[in-house]
This record gives structure tokens, C-alpha cells and sequence, in this order.
């Protein structure tokens, strides 16, 4: 398999993700008033927002650069737990990002496993915790499959976000064990996790800028 | 003072918080409030950011204590301090403590002049006020607290036992015993909860007896692991039961009849009397660098590997320490090293060291090196002199780290004054480089008189006082002590009345050191009459000098490496030839023997190359390569021929291997002999030649190599790498590399014995010709020329000056009947000490 995902595809991806966010932040915010603190779609639009105004400072520089930039202003602009959380994914993605200005698949697994190490380090939780892991993981699992089993990039974007879907979906009758949501304890169950989906949005949004230029 | 940072997802909450606590401590405690976050619309929430530069506003070197209040607060804190200088986060403590009664709580401690401990136990206990008052006694047990898991918490309760507490040695048990099973350990005590796999975290709970200690275990094993723990405790966890309530001012522990309590005894392992300020090896200054990495996960990696050397290094420390030593003081000396490999073996500390490179970019040395300052930093702060003493173990495992880090610059020990060194265990390579103008005296940890360090000691002239147990672990650096390598007492201060008398001692032995060095220059001759000639090894002319200074008649290895090496082409047989001249010169007509060039893939020359190989000392090396550089070894030759015609010089061939060999060289230099003739240059054509033993099978055919030649001379340190196939540069079998492993000395025997048929003469150039302990034997197989470095020429020809030729004959039957190298130190060791007595 040979398309690579380019450096301006990651800047559209994340500018997208921006107006994505901006778009769902009522939706998310609901299903965050459900288990949580009712922030979840501000504090990602808010965040997503910074991230936008940010990146034609760095959409010249590598692209791990521009995955660190993205994490750093993250961190200090989305305000709940999903601030540390995303700004740690995405600087750790930075840091394995190969020096090239584009990704192989394989690569784009390289630097989400790094990222989600870095997710699963902060937070301390686990596969079922009800958390945004409960996403990546299978979502993570399918990319590598898909690469494996030689699939073009487009075809392990779709298995990917697809999995990712399946997460979120999965998420729903757990109970949560972390952040504010577990002090619900049996009342979060019945929801999705307001983290898990806006991964899911992330990567569905990878997604689509690929197939536009497919 | 100790600074605060208050985190909450309110501004407002953070910001009364902090008012509240200031209008107890009034202005008299630096706090700063991150709460909130810059968007007017929606202002809760927690930026890591703010709490950086809140931390970076009250820091100080004392300490600094954040309380969060929750969620994100928490991730938020932790995503700050790998934004904050690792050397100052290892000083930045979030605590669990509840935020408004927590914060009034611990600073009013500060201003008390609190530690960060004593503000954190405060911070901790502040409910219990609130409790107590609304009759809430009945307190949740310890191990709800624990995160919700689907495997039951079981909780154990002990009171500890010991009188000493949990202090490294139990530290040590405890993480060994829980390493065994299939669960996760946490120990409280007090306020505290600590990870029982972290040594650091364990012992710098400050648990002392009486203490009520609370394990809680969770996983498949969590039931064995605790009735584990319960017999741990039961067997007084580890600790003897006669050990006194309380370690006196200076840490001491061990007491001994009629000693004063301000002595330690050790092992007298080089007699002599020093008096003088304490330095630790690990006081030995590093510079250490600072810079970004490229990549971070390569040095990750680099840093693991150098943990796990050192890992590799202690436990092999552990192991000869028992085998060496034996006994009870064995379990005691070998228990510090099996410590230091737990401190290594940390999953905190090394974790936190790796994520810090990781997410700093910084180097490994830099990183490591501020985490065992503040770590070392944590201990010194622990009340009790017992456990803060371990401040010096933790200094000690960071250098062993920080030498595998940076290799080559830990070459040679350099003090700033005349010193006291003190250290857990000095290597022998260590020790070799030590200035006896520098190091007054040594004391060591571990050890035994017959180890490496207690010999080379000797053979310096430093008085040394080794195995001296951990009691020594706790003496300040730049406290005036004093020891008598004689009688291993060591004082940790020292009374007027002491001082003078030991003053007195110390100028007596002085004085007979002066006498052994005057006797230096007299021949070395034994009782009976045989005449042992002691001499230098040399490197370049000028160490021939200082060589003859020190007492040697002559050199019997010039190593001449050092003539070709640094420079874009071979030394001109002009420039060798003034060399050789230059070193006999200061010899007043002593022998010199010229080793022809002997390099190897190991320390290859670029006018000479020599391929990368798998293993350069089974490679293409001395005589065989230098028998392919046509050019080289003609020069070579011709210098030395040359040289001999004024001076005492043979020639020696090094890694002979075969008789066609020896008859290749021989015929060369017949041949050079022959053009020099023609050419009329003067030369001695009796210019004497001799091989260097030291391939096993050049000692088996010793017999017919004997006849070819004027003389051996055996170098020790390559013989007994390769008798024994065991590199001296690995930790895991250099022990095996020891010349007095009894197969080494067999082979000695064979050589010797074969000469003697031959009727030609045997000298030695390697490390065991200057070991006074060894000079027995090597008279009693017939060696009558020793080389060795200069500074243990006295007492070698000291030792000589001793001897009889028959008793260090029967001596040698005994060795070589011996199953071990410690069998035959032992022997060497009663030997030494019967003629000191008799």
C-alpha cells in the first residue's frame, strides 16, 4: 500500500476537526450533562478553536512539530480532564512522529499507539473504564489489522473509525470508574462516554479528509 | 520556606482558599492559587499551564505542596510538573489532602518551620479535627481508599517489631518478598501510603517500632503475600533481636566489646595510621553535561542500559562479597549491595526518570542526576540518623549509574585536599589510581583483607580499613576522623588525648615508611641468598626515571605502544632509537626490556589498521600482525639493536603462540643484526631475546620454546584471561581472570619448570608480580625477575627481604594442591600473618 497521508492532509484534519467540534459542541455537551460536568463541548470546541488559530504558525514546520503545538494548546485551553488528556496524546504522537513530511499507515499507528500510551498513562485507566480508550483502543487494534493484512489507506481509516464507532457504541452500558462520571456509579450507565465519541469524532474526521482527496 | 499552590476548576474557590490560610500565617507563607481557567464564558476548569507558573512563583528548595481539589485538577498537577525542571519537580508534591482544610493545615505547619513531610502529615490528618468533633471516630478503613477494583482488597495490620524500623534492610525484604507474588502492595503508615515495590518510598515512610504498619494487597496472590509479609514480621522483619533500641548519634550500629562508641571496627586490610577530613568516592566531582537529545527514546534506551549494567555490576558485588567473605558480616556487607540494586531497581524512579527524557528532550546524565539529588535530598530529611544516613547509598548507586553514563570520565579519582575516602567498595581500577600524596586513607563497606583493594592498598602505601559495615555509610563527608589500617578501628571523632597519641603513631609509621623507601634502593635479597631482581614497568623514557626513583633496578616491560600511538605515521627508527636510549639512560646500566608494538583490534593505530573483530583478544594481535608490517618491524628492530650497543636492552616478543613463530622473529631479527653488521652500525649481537608467556599455548610448549630463547617473562593479566576464558573487563566473570586461581598457578609452575630444564631465567610482568601476598610463591617456582608499577616496588622488595627459597618452596606444594583462588589467599593470607607475628 503506497498513498501516504500528507502534511497538509493533518493541518485540514485538525482545522476540520475545529468546525467539527464547534458543530457537535451541544451534543456533546448533552451527553456530558447526562454522566458528567456538562463541559465536555464547550471545553472541545473551546480548545479545537485555539488549536485553529494556531496552525498557520506551524503548518511550515514537521509535522510532529505541528502534533505538539496542537498538544500544547490543548492542555492549556480545553480546561477539563480532556485538556490534559489530549494535549498528552498529541504531544506523544509528536514525539514518535517519523522526521518526513508525510505518514505511511504505518507510521499513523506509530504515533497514535504513542499517543495512547500517553492517554492510558495520565489517566490510569482501563479498557471498560468508560473512558476515550474505550475508543482508541479497538480503533488502534483495527488500524494495525487493516495494515497488516495490506490494506490501502483509505480501507484502514474505514475499518479504524468504524471500530471506533463500535467503541463508543460499547461504551454505553458501562459504568464509569474515572473522573467526575464515576461518582454516578450505576446511574452512568445507558450513555455513551462524552470522551469516547469525541474521539471517534476526531478520527472520523481523519477520515473524511482522506476520502475528499481519494 | 515550604511554597503552596491551590489548583481548583474555580477560580474563586482556589482564591478563597488562599485567603483563608493567609489570614492564619499573615503574608508569612508564599501560596499561589491556579484556579479557573482565561475564558470569561465559561470560566471552570484547570489549565496545567497556570499551575506551572503558579508552582514556578512560590518555588523554593524546601519544597513545594500542591492541593487540588479533583478530576482534572489531578491530571492537570501531574501534566504540570513534566513542564517544570526535573531537578525542581522531584521537590513539587501534590497531595491527596482536602483542599480548604488541607491548605490552612499544612501552611500553618510551614510557618512553624515545618518540613514538606511534616506539612504533608499535617495536610493529611486535617479531617480529623472535623471528624472528631462531629463523631465521625469510626474512620473508613485504609484500603477503601484504594481505587475500585474487581478483586477484593485484603488489609493486614502489624505493629513493627524491630528496633530499628523499616529501615533499608526490611525496605529491601519487603520489595524482594512482594516481587514474588501476583499482587499489588500498598503500606500505610500514619498518613502515609506508599507502593511496597519502591525501597524509596518504603523506607522514607519514616516507620519506626511501635508503629502500626497497614499492608493492603489486591490480586490472585493478595492472601499468600500478606501471611508472607505477617512471617516477615514475625522474624523481627529480618533484623537480629538483640539490636539496641536506637542508633547512637552517629549511626553506629554494630558494638564490640571494650571499644568506645565512637569507634568502628573494620578490617585492618593495610596498616597504617591516617588522620583526616572524610571525602566519599561519591563526593568525587562529575562534570556533568547538559544538553537536548534528538531523540529522546534512543536516549531512553541508553539510560535503561546503564541501569542495567549497574544492576549487573551490584549483584555480581553481592555474590563474591558473600563467597569471599562468609560469615555473619558477609550477609551484613553483602545486604548494602543487594540495597543499592533495589534503589536501581525501582519501577518509580526509573519510570520517572524515562517519561522526563522522553518528555524533556534532555540528556539521561542530567535527568538521573537531579532525581538522586532529590531523592537523596529526601532521605537527608527523614528525622531519624538511621535512614537519613542512607542519603550516602543513594549518591552512591547515582555515580555507578552516572560512570556507565559517561565512560572515560570517571578515569582517575581527583580530591580537592589530603583525604580520608571513604566508600561502599572501591574497584581495584579505582584503587590503582589512587594518590597516596591525596588519599591519607581508605575505608571501605565490604571488602576482606585478601580482596583486590586491600592489596593494592598495600602495595601503595595507604593505610586501609575495609569491610567496615554500614555504620561507616553514615560519616560525614568533611568530618576529621581517623583509622589504623592495623587494627581496622576507625574513630569517628577524635579527643585531644586520641589525636595526640595517633599523631604520634601515624609520624612513627611515616617514619618506617621512609625506611622502606630508602631500603628500596638496596637489592631485594632473600635470606638464603638469592638475589630477586625487582623492576619498573614503563610506558614512555620517563617513567623509567621515576620507576628507578622508586627503587627498580631496571625495567622489565617497556610497553612501546604509547610511542606509536596519537600520531599519523610510525616513529622513525631515529625518533625509537632515542627513545630507548632516553629510558636506559636513567637505569645506570639496569636492564631494559623492549617490548616490541603490540596492538590488536582493541586499540587499533591508523597507519597500522587492523579490522573490526568479534574479539580482538583472540584476533590479530602482538607478533602476528606486527610479523605482516614489514617496514614497522624492521624500524623497530634496527632502533633496538642500535640502542643496545650503549645501553642494557633485550628484546621480548609479545602473544607467541607457536615455535614457527618465535622462529620467524628470530630469524627477522637475525637478519637486521646481519645488515647492521654490514652497514658497520655498532649493536650487541648477544642482544638477549626473550618471549612473553601468556597464551596457554605457548605454557604447554614452554619445553620447546626454552632452548630458543634467553629468558620468559610471564604477563599474569592476559594469562589468566585466557587460562580461565574469562574477560577481566566483564563483571559477570572477572572473578573467574584471577592469577590466583590455582590452574594459573599451575601453569606458572609448567613454565618455570621448563626454563629451568633450559637453564634459562623467568621474570614476570604482569599485575601479580606486585602483589606482596603472591611474592612468596613466585620465589618458591623459581622467578627470579619481577617488573611491576612503580609504587610497589618498597614493599615487594620488603617482602623478599623475608624470604627463604625452601619454605617458599613447600609453600607452593601447598598452593597447587588447592581447589580455589580463595583456598590459596587464605594460605598466602596465614603465611603473611605468621611472619608478621613470628
Amino acid at each position: 500500500m503506497s498513498e501516504m497521508l500528507t502534511k497538509a492532509q493533518l493541518v485540514r484534519w485538525l482545522e476540520t476537526s475545529a468546525d467539527l467540534f464547534a458543530a457537535q459542541k451541544a451534543y456533546l455537551t448533552e451527553l456530558d450533562s447526562a454522566i458528567g460536568d456538562a463541559d465536555h463541548g464547550i471545553n472541545m470546541a473551546r480548545g479545537f478553536a485555539k488549536v485553529a488559530e494556531k496552525l498557520p504558525s506551524v503548518a511550515e514546520s514537521d509535522i510532529g512539530n505541528i502534533l505538539k503545538t496542537t498538544g500544547m494548546t490543548l492542555m492549556s485551553s480545553v480546561g477539563g480532564a480532556s485538556g490534559p488528556l489530549y494535549g498528552t496524546f498529541f504531544m506523544r504522537a509528536g514525539q514518535a512522529a517519523p522526521d518526513q513530511d508525510v505518514l505511511a499507515a504505518s507510521d499513523l499507528a506509530a504515533i497514535f499507539e504513542a499517543g495512547l500510551a500517553g492517554l492510558v498513562q495520565r489517566g490510569r485507566a482501563e479498557v471498560g473504564d468508560k473512558t476515550m480508550i474505550d475508543a482508541w483502543t479497538p480503533a488502534l487494534a483495527a488500524l494495525k489489522a487493516s495494515i497488516a493484512a495490506d490494506e490501502t489507506l483509505l480501507e484502514a481509516l474505514i475499518a479504524c473509525v468504524n471500530a471506533a464507532e463500535q467503541g463508543v457504541q460499547d461504551s454505553i452500558p458501562l459504568i464509569a470508574k474515572k473522573g467526575r462520571a464515576s461518582y454516578l456509579g450505576e446511574r452512568s450507565a445507558g450513555h455513551p462516554d462524552p470522551g469516547a465519541t469525541s474521539s471517534y469524532y476526531l478520527l472520523k474526521v481523519l477520515l473524511e479528509t482522506v476520502k475528499a482527496d481519494a | 520556606m515550604i511554597g503552596f499552590v491551590l489548583v481548583s476548576h474555580s477560580a474563586k474557590i482556589a482564591e478563597g482558599a488562599r485567603e483563608l490560610a493567609e489570614q492564619m500565617t499573615q503574608g508569612r507563607v508564599a501560596i499561589a492559587a491556579a484556579g479557573g481557567i482565561d475564558d470569561p464564558a465559561h470560566p471552570i476548569g484547570t489549565d496545567p499551564m497556570k499551575i506551572v507558573a503558579a508552582i514556578e512563583a512560590v518555588y523554593s528548595d524546601d519544597g513545594v505542596i500542591v492541593l487540588m481539589d479533583l478530576g482534572s485538577a489531578l491530571m492537570s498537577a501531574e501534566t504540570a510538573l513534566e513542564f517544570i525542571e526535573p531537578e525542581r519537580a522531584e521537590r513539587v508534591h501534590l497531595c491527596s489532602a482536602p483542599l480548604v482544610e488541607g491548605i490552612v493545615a499544612a501552611a500553618v505547619q510551614a510557618t512553624a518551620g515545618g518540613t514538606v513531610d511534616q506539612a504533608m502529615a499535617e495536610a493529611q490528618s486535617a479531617l480529623e479535627a472535623k471528624r472528631a468533633h462531629l463523631n465521625e471516630a469510626a474512620m473508613l478503613p485504609p484500603a477503601q481508599d484504594e481505587p475500585i477494583t474487581s478483586d477484593a482488597t485484603h488489609t493486614l495490620r502489624v505493629i513493627i517489631p524491630n528496633a530499628l524500623g523499616l529501615h533499608a534492610r526490611p525496605a529491601a525484604k519487603l520489595v524482594a518478598l512482594t516481587g514474588q507474588y501476583q499482587a499489588n502492595l500498598t503500606l500505610r503508615v500514619g498518613d502515609r501510603t506508599v507502593n511496597a515495590r519502591s525501597i524509596n518510598q518504603i523506607a522514607t515512610l519514616g516507620a519506626r517500632q511501635g508503629d502500626e504498619l497497614i499492608a493492603a494487597a489486591v490480586g490472585p496472590d493478595a492472601v499468600d503475600l500478606l501471611a508472607a509479609v505477617q512471617r516477615l514480621a514475625d522474624d523481627n522483619f529480618g533484623d537480629p533481636l538483640d539490636l539496641p533500641a536506637a542508633p547512637s548519634a552517629d549511626g553506629q550500629i554494630e558494638r564490640h566489646d571494650g571499644v568506645p562508641d565512637h569507634v568502628i571496627v573494620g578490617i585492618g586490610a593495610s596498616p597504617g595510621i591516617a588522620i583526616g577530613v572524610v571525602q566519599r568516592l561519591e563526593d568525587e566531582r562529575l562534570a556533568i553535561p547538559e544538553r537536548n537529545v534528538a531523540d529522546s527514546l534512543a536516549e531512553a534506551a541508553r539510560f535503561d542500559a546503564a541501569v542495567a549494567t549497574a544492576v549487573a555490576d551490584l549483584r555480581q558485588l553481592e555474590t563474591t562479597t558473600r563467597q569471599r567473605i562468609g560469615g555473619e558480616r558477609a550477609g551484613d556487607q553483602a545486604g548494602i549491595f543487594e540495597a543499592h540494586r533495589l534503589i536501581l531497581e525501582d519501577p518509580e524512579l526509573i519510570a520517572r526518570v524515562t517519561e522526563a527524557i522522553t518528555a524533556t528532550s534532555q540528556n539521561a546524565e542530567s535527568i538521573w542526576w537531579a532525581q538522586v539529588q532529590a531523592l537523596a535530598d529526601r532521605y537527608r530529611a527523614l528525622p531519624d540518623p538511621y535512614l537519613s544516613g542512607r542519603a550516602a547509598d543513594v549518591i552512591d548507586v547515582g555515580k555507578r549509574v552516572l560512570r556507565h553514563l559517561l565512560p572515560g570520565q570517571t578515569r582517575g579519582l581527583r580530591f580537592d585536599q589530603p583525604c580520608i575516602l571513604v566508600a561502599a567498595d572501591l574497584s581495584p581500577s579505582d584503587t590503582a589510581q589512587l594518590d597516596s600524596a591525596q588519599v591519607l586513607g581508605i575505608i571501605t563497606v565490604a571488602g576482606g583483607a585478601t580482596g583486590h583493594t586491600a592489596i593494592l592498598a598495600r602495595a601503595l602505601g595507604i593505610p586501609a580499613v575495609v569491610g567496615a559495615g554500614p555504620a561507616v555509610q553514615r560519616i560525614e563527608a568533611g568530618q576529621q576522623i581517623a583509622l589504623d589500617g592495623g587494627s581496622g578501628w576507625i574513630w569517628t571523632t577524635l579527643s585531644d588525648d586520641e589525636r595526640q597519641t595517633l599523631a604520634a603513631q601515624r609520624a612513627d609509621w611515616l617514619e618506617a615508611q621512609q625506611q622502606l623507601r630508602q631500603r628500596a634502593h638496596e637489592p631485594a635479597i632473600t635470606r638464603d641468598g638469592l638475589r630477586i631482581e625487582v623492576a619498573a614497568n614503563i610506558g614512555q623514557p620517563d617513567d623509567a626515571r621515576q620507576g628507578a626513583a622508586a627503587g627498580a633496578e631496571g625495567v622489565g616491560l617497556f610497553r612501546t605502544e604509547l610511542l606509536f600511538m596519537g600520531r599519523e605515521s610510525a616513529p622513525t627508527e631515529d625518533e625509537q632509537y632515542q627513545a630507548y636510549c632516553e629510558a636506559a639512560s636513567h637505569l645506570s646500566g639496569g636492564p631494559l626490556i623492549v617490548r616490541i608494538l603490540d596492538v590488536g583490534a582493541d586499540k587499533p593505530i591508523d597507519y597500522l589498521p587492523v579490522a573490526a573483530e568479534a574479539n580482538p583478544f583472540l584476533g590479530y594481535r602482538g607478533v602476528r600482525n606486527w610479523l605482516d608490517a614489514p617496514a614497522i618491524a624492521r624500524a623497530q628492530l634496527r632502533a633496538i639493536c642500535r640502542a643496545s650497543a650503549e645501553h642494557n636492552l633485550k628484546i621480548m616478543f609479545p602473544m607467541v603462540s607457536t615455535i614457527a613463530e618465535l622462529r620467524d622473529v628470530r630469524e627477522r631479527l637475525r637478519a637486521i643484526q646481519a645488515e647492521l653488521s654490514a652497514e658497520e652500525i655498532a649493536h650487541n649481537p648477544d642482544l638477549e631475546v626473550g618471549v612473553m608467556i601468556e597464551v596457554p599455548a605457548a605454557v604447554l610448549m614452554a619445553d620447546q620454546l626454552a632452548p630458543l630463547v634467553d629468558f620468559f617473562s610471564i604477563g599474569t593479566n592476559d594469562l589468566a584471561q585466557y587460562i580461565m576464558a574469562a574477560d577481566r573487563g566483564n563483571p559477570a566473570v572477572n572473578h573467574l581472570a584471577d592469577y590466583c586461581q590455582p590452574a594459573v598457578l599451575r601453569a606458572i609452575r609448567l613454565v618455570t619448570k621448563a626454563a629451568d630444564d633450559a637453564g634459562i631465567w623467568v621474570g614476570m610482568c604482569g599485575e601479580m608480580a606486585g602483589d606482596p601476598l603472591a611474592v612468596p610463591l613466585l620465589v618458591g617456582m623459581g622467578i627470579t625477575e619481577l617488573s611491576m608499577n612503580a609504587p610497589a616496588i618498597p614493599a615487594v622488595k620488603a617482602v623478599i627481604r623475608t624470604l627463604d627459597r625452601s619454605a617458599c618452596q613447600a609453600l607452593v606444594d601447598q598452593a597447587l594442591a588447592l581447589e580455589s583462588p580463595e583456598a590459596v589467599r587464605t594460605l598466602l593470607e596465614s603465611r603473611a600473618s605468621e611472619q608478621i607475628s613470628g
